[in-house]
Parts: structure tokens; C-alpha cells; sequence
């Protein structure tokens, strides 16, 4: 992944292997720690953010065509989680650790990338806060490759806790690597875990 | 292979993981998780297979344990050494990882990695890591 403010990231060809088998199963410990708070405040986010929907001001560039696509609904993604707000926007919370460009505007979505563009298996992980409920997640962003740069949608972002990264491995190289071609399109922003309630109270050193 | 195919699966995947997973995993495991899942499985991936040629699986790393040097080598891996993890819970992360991946089963008599061990180890960074480790399948040979 490019930019400064990625973390180590990447991958996709991952996104098969990093979601089948193995993900799943990395992920669903972290699932099974999301309290029954973490349920409930969830639950209560879906009815908060179906109200909140409507007035949301999103961005109309992309989807005005159809009628009821400029709010994206409250979407549980893959563990659960719920959120709202416009994937196709910098804004987006799960960008707040992302260098790119991003794959849900050029033509694909947060976890997948668009037509003819093959996902590379390094993964650049960052947290970013969930403002409907306010947690931490974990966010693979995974570069999609083999397409010339998809320049629609730049986003630099780098508020998301990210792990330093060592200079022999500089998050700006380009992470497209193990794939077909190395020419980097976009980044996507999967959803891999939740932030364990035990992880802050030991934090990092930096 | 078609990429717009995946995310059903991986959506179905996960969610069967989740269900289906519903042990309870110790703090401190479910702690090494998250800092693995963080600092790691960028690179290693999710279920420690690596990227292959460029970023090796973790499977060996329990094998490499019990070799003379392997423990000190699993940490002094510059990825491991500068990983920002204070080392308590670096050690965590490493006897997790072992247990986790390891295609053998731990060896017997395996002590877990101490905090004092990884601070002790981590300040002796590996300049060649390819190297360090084949010198260690040789002498372990
Ligand atoms: C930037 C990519 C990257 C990240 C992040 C990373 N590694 Fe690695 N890891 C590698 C590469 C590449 C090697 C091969 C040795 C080398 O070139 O440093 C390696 C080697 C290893 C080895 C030696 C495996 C063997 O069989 O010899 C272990 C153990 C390991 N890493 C564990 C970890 C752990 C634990 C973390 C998280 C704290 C981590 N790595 C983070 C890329 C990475």
C-alpha cells in the first residue's frame, strides 16, 4: 500500500485465503470477545442509524441514478458489525488508516475489487473507531492490482492506530506484489476483528 | 478467478467461524490474536500461511523452537524484534503463534518464551534472517 498513512497492508489474493480458512478463524476469537454490551449497543445503533439514515448528507456522485442509493443503509458487514456513512467517501470511517485510492469507487466494493483488478495477498491492518459503536476494529486494507491507478477516489488518511512499520518494509512501497502484475489500482477496507477489551489495558510501546 | 465471487464466500465463511467457534479463548489469548492479527497477518496472513517466496508461513515455528538458537531466532526476526510491543506482550504473541500455527505439535517439555528472554533477545536484531536460519537447520541437522 502507498501512502503514509497505511499500515501493512494489503492483500488480496488473498482475500480468498485471508477470509477463507484462516481469517475466519483469527477473527471469530476476536468475534467471540465483542461483549454482550458490544451486541446490544450494536442492535441499538441498527434502529439509531436507520432513523439517522435519511439525513445523512452522502455523496450523490456515484449512485444518484437510483432511487434510495444516495443512504447507504446500516450494513453488517462480515462479523456483524453495523455501521453507516458513504464507503464511496475519504470520510469513511474504516479509511482512517488508509493511503489510496479507494476500490469502492472505482468500480468494486470494501471487499472486493473491481473487474479485472486481482486482489495482492499482503495486507496493510490498521484500527479505526466505529462511530455507531463506538469500538475499535481491526481493518485489512487490501490492495487490488493488475489495472492501471484508479486516480476517481485518492484518499490519505492517518488517524487509524497502525503499527510502525520498519524501514527495510516502508508502508509506501507498493504492496502488489505476489500477483500477476504489479501496477496498483485501489485499496480496499475489510473488517477482520474487533479490538479485545483486554488489549488496551496492555498497550504498546511505540 | 473471479474477485466478485469472493466476498459471498468470505461473508459466509466468517460467519460460520464466528458461530461455530463459541469456546471461550483466555484474555491473553484472545489479546495475542488481536496484536497478531495487527502487526502480523498483514504480511503472514490471517492463519500464519505467509505470502510465499517473499513472507515464509509460520508452521515451523515450534519445530525451530527446539533447535539449538531457534528459540533466540523466532524473536531476534527483525519483523518479531521491532514489532512495537511492549515484551510481555510480545512473549504472549509468541507462545500463542506457536501453539497456533505449528503444523507439529509444540515439543514436549517446551518452555514458553519468558518476557525477560524476548527483551533479551529482541536487542540482537537478525541483520541476515535467511542465513541465521539455515545455520540452524544445519546444526540442528
Ligand atoms: C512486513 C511484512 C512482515 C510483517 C509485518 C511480519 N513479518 Fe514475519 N517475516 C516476514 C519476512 C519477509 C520473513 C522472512 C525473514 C526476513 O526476511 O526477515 C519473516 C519471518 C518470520 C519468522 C521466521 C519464520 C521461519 O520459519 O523462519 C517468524 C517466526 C515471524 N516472521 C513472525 C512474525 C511475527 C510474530 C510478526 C508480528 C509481530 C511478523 N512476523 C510480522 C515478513 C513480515
Amino acid at each position: 500500500m502507498k501512502g503514509p498513512s497505511g499500515q501493512q497492508g494489503g492483500n488480496g489474493a488473498g482475500i480468498a485465503g485471508w477470509f477463507d480458512g484462516a481469517a475466519h478463524r483469527a477473527t471469530a476469537g476476536l468475534a467471540r470477545h465483542t461483549s454482550r454490551r458490544g451486541f446490544l449497543g450494536r442492535l441499538g445503533a441498527i434502529l439509531v442509524g436507520a432513523a439517522a439514515v435519511p439525513l445523512l448528507p452522502v455523496s450523490r456522485a456515484f449512485g444518484a441514478e437510483e432511487e434510495g442509493a444516495e443512504a447507504p443503509p446500516p450494513e453488517p458487514a462480515a462479523d456483524g458489525i453495523v455501521e453507516y456513512g458513504d464507503p464511496q467517501s475519504c470520510e469513511y470511517w474504516r479509511y482512517c488508516a488508509l493511503g489510496g485510492s479507494l476500490c469502492s469507487c472505482c468500480g468494486g466494493t470494501m471487499n472486493s475489487c473491481p473487474p479485472g483488478a486481482e486482489p495482492s495477498p499482503i495486507t496493510w491492518v490498521g484500527t479505526c473507531r466505529n462511530p455507531v459503536d463506538d469500538k475499535e476494529y481491526l481493518i485489512s486494507y487490501n490492495d487490488c492490482c493488475g489495472k492501471a491507478y484508479c486516480p476517481r477516489c485518492s484518499c490519505h488518511r492517518t488517524e487509524g492506530a497502525k503499527p510502525s512499520y520498519f524501514p527495510s518494509k516502508s508502508p509506501n512501497v507498493l504492496w502488489c506484489f505476489g500477483v500477476e502484475s504489479n501496477a496498483y489500482h485501489c485499496t480496499m477496507a475489510a473488517v477482520i476483528g474487533a479490538a479485545p477489551e483486554e488489549a488496551e489495558a496492555t498497550a504498546q510501546e511505540s | 478467478m473471479g474477485s466478485r465471487l469472493w466476498p459471498c464466500t468470505a461473508l459466509a465463511l466468517l460467519a460460520t467461524g464466528a458461530l461455530g467457534e463459541a469456546a471461550s479463548e483466555s484474555p491473553d489469548a484472545a489479546v495475542a490474536r488481536y496484536d497478531y492479527l495487527l502487526h502480523c497477518a498483514g504480511c503472514h496472513l490471517a492463519d500464519g500461511s505467509g505470502a510465499p517466496p517473499e513472507v515464509p508461513p509460520l508452521r515451523s515455528m515450534a519445530r525451530l523452537a527446539a533447535m539449538p538458537d531457534g528459540r533466540d531466532y523466532l524473536i531476534r526476526v527483525p519483523e518479531v524484534a521491532q514489532a512495537p510491543l511492549r515484551n510481555a506482550r510480545l512473549a504472549n504473541l509468541l507462545n500463542w503463534a506457536l501453539q497456533e500455527f505449528s503444523r507439529d505439535a509444540s515439543p514436549a517439555g517446551f518452555r514458553p518464551l519468558s518476557a525477560k528472554e524476548v527483551g533479551d533477545a529482541r536487542r540482537r536484531i537478525l541483520k541476515d534472517p535467511l542465513r541465521a536460519r539455515a545455520e540452524i537447520l544445519k546444526a540442528a541437522r
